[in-house]
């Protein structure tokens, strides 16, 4: 069996149940699930963390984190956050939000993110810095986080 | 008898308040259970914010001058910083945030909250230092403005986990902008928006204070203000946070020790900063309400829990009275009958 390593997702709902299979129920939580790896969307880009890897920080963007457990491939979108490597090995991803790539409503999700790319036309002219502008863009980045988890 | 019949319907009437209290307190106890779960899980996530915040920034030489949101955190502000023209607002005001709730009957939660935020503004205000609060809930809005300090901005108090993240997006997005100088009131904005060139007015403050109700336990909650911004720095990784992680570690993960391990990061510090300093300020502000709905709910529950047993009390001191008055007026009557016949037989 390979070296392996600790993954954890924590939002402000709690710890994210990586357990959990579709369909199945939330169970109690059991801290940590152990992966080979974990693929994540960080500021500098799309990286990947295996086991060894040194104490790190780095903040993460909307996007999907995937990694393979119990022989499944599972995806998540999460939103903007950080990745901390600690020195032990355990793999801590903070985040505003996260969800499986079954929980996302496909339909709506694709409706608000045309809703917002429309919107986002509609802003083309103004600064790059305008709150509005910002808060779409925010937006849109984790309606697109959503689709990208949800269509693999 | 008049009398009689006034204490019955005090006893009536006091029945009926006990059973609003008594569901009430028991509403709250159903709730509370929820929010104490949401506010412990969001608990862990705000420490381990709070221990990544804390280590890079107690890493930092010059704090003040990495950041914008750094300034003025160690030692004296820098004086020169960009103020809009048009800023009406003299250096040193202050901002605050006041966490209450939407409806009362809790007790002293509100109240407590509004006599620190009360304190604080009048001490300001001798020092001849401006004040702006943004408000997260209707009591505290409705008690400043008879206070005389309108509010800049206004929020519905969360009642839902869901609602706490987006109304934390929200109000530290408003705070951010209100130290950064760019805060546009939402009254003035329309006004003077259609003035092609007139600058809209803005607030800057120097310091925002985030003052809302500590969780501590079920029976206890206190007040708390906590400097917002300038993103504070703490002490040392020694000093207290370690024994509320140790207590938090107790799932039985191995915890990520939180040492001065140098730990590489991506990208430099400015950029990580960037990004980390408003992910604080929201996370404070998150917890802070977090902390809020739990703690309302539980000031409910025992204000409402006393109320019934107070009405308890007061029912039995009057079913007491009834009774002697009853006793009283039978013992009369009988008096009376038995006057009455012992005059007629003489």
């Amino acid at each position: 069996m390979a070296e392996l390593l600790q993954l954890d997702i924590l939002t402000p709902d709690g710890r994210v149940d990586l357990r959990l299979v579709e369909g199945g129920k939330p169970g109690s939580d059991q801290g940590p699930i152990e992966v080979e790896g974990v693929e994540l969307p960080a500021a500098l880009g799309e990286m990947g963390v295996r086991p060894r890897h040194i104490p790190f920080l780095t903040p993460v963007v909307p996007g999907v984190v995937r990694f393979r457990f119990n022989g499944d491939d599972r995806r998540l979108a999460v939103g903007s956050g950080f990745l901390e490597v600690s020195e032990a090995g355990v793999v801590t991803i903070l985040t505003e939000r996260a969800l499986r790539s079954w929980e996302v409503e496909l339909e709506a999700t694709r409706s608000d993110h045309e809703e917002v790319t429309r919107e986002l036309q509609e802003h083309a002219k103004a600064s790059i810095q305008d709150a509005t502008v910002l808060e779409l863009n925010a937006r849109r980045a984790w309606l697109d986080a959503q689709l990208r988890a949800a269509q693999g | 008898m008049a009398n009689l019949k006034e204490i019955r319907n005090r006893i009536g009437t006091v029945k009926s308040t006990r059973k609003i209290t008594s569901a009430m307190s028991r509403i709250a106890a159903a709730r509370l259970r929820r929010a104490q779960t949401a506010m412990e899980n969001a608990r862990q996530y705000g420490v381990r914010m709070a221990a990544i915040v804390g280590e890079i920034l107690r890493e930092l030489d010059d704090p003040a001058a990495m950041h914008p949101m750094l300034r003025g955190a160690g030692g004296p502000a820098p004086a020169t910083h960009l103020v809009m023209p048009g800023t009406p607002t003299k250096p040193g005001a202050v901002g605050f945030i006041v966490v209450t709730s939407e409806r009362g009957l809790c007790g002293g939660f509100n109240s407590a909250v509004n006599r620190q935020v009360q304190r604080e503004i009048k001490a300001l205000r001798e020092q001849g230092r401006d004040v702006h609060v943004l408000t997260v809930g209707r009591k505290g809005r409705a008690y400043l403005k008879t206070y005389g300090q309108v509010a800049l901005a206004h929020h519905v108090a969360p009642t839902k986990s869901e609602e706490v993240v987006d109304t934390a997006k929200r109000v530290a997005f408003e705070a951010m902008a209100l130290f950064a100088g760019t805060f546009t009131p939402e009254g003035a904005a329309a006004d003077t928006s259609d003035e092609a060139g007139e600058p809209k007015p803005t607030v800057k403050v120097d310091e925002v204070r985030l003052v809302f109700n500590y969780f501590r336990n079920v029976i206890t909650q206190e007040v708390r203000a906590d400097r917002l911004l300038p993103v504070p720095i703490p002490e040392s990784d020694e000093s207290g946070d370690p024994s509320k992680d140790q207590a938090k570690a107790g799932d039985g993960q191995p915890r990520a020790a939180v040492t001065n391990a140098i730990r590489a990061f991506e990208p430099d510090t400015k950029q990580l900063l960037d990004h980390l300093l408003p992910v604080a300020v929201e996370t404070a502000i998150q917890q802070a309400l977090y902390n809020s709905v739990a703690a309302e709910v539980a000031a409910r529950r025992t204000a409402m829990d006393s109320a019934t047993d107070n009405a308890t009390e007061l029912i039995g001191e009057l079913t007491l009275q009834y009774n002697r008055e009853r006793q009283a007026a039978i013992t009369s009557e009988l008096m009376e009958i038995i006057g009455g016949a012992e005059a007629l037989k003489s």
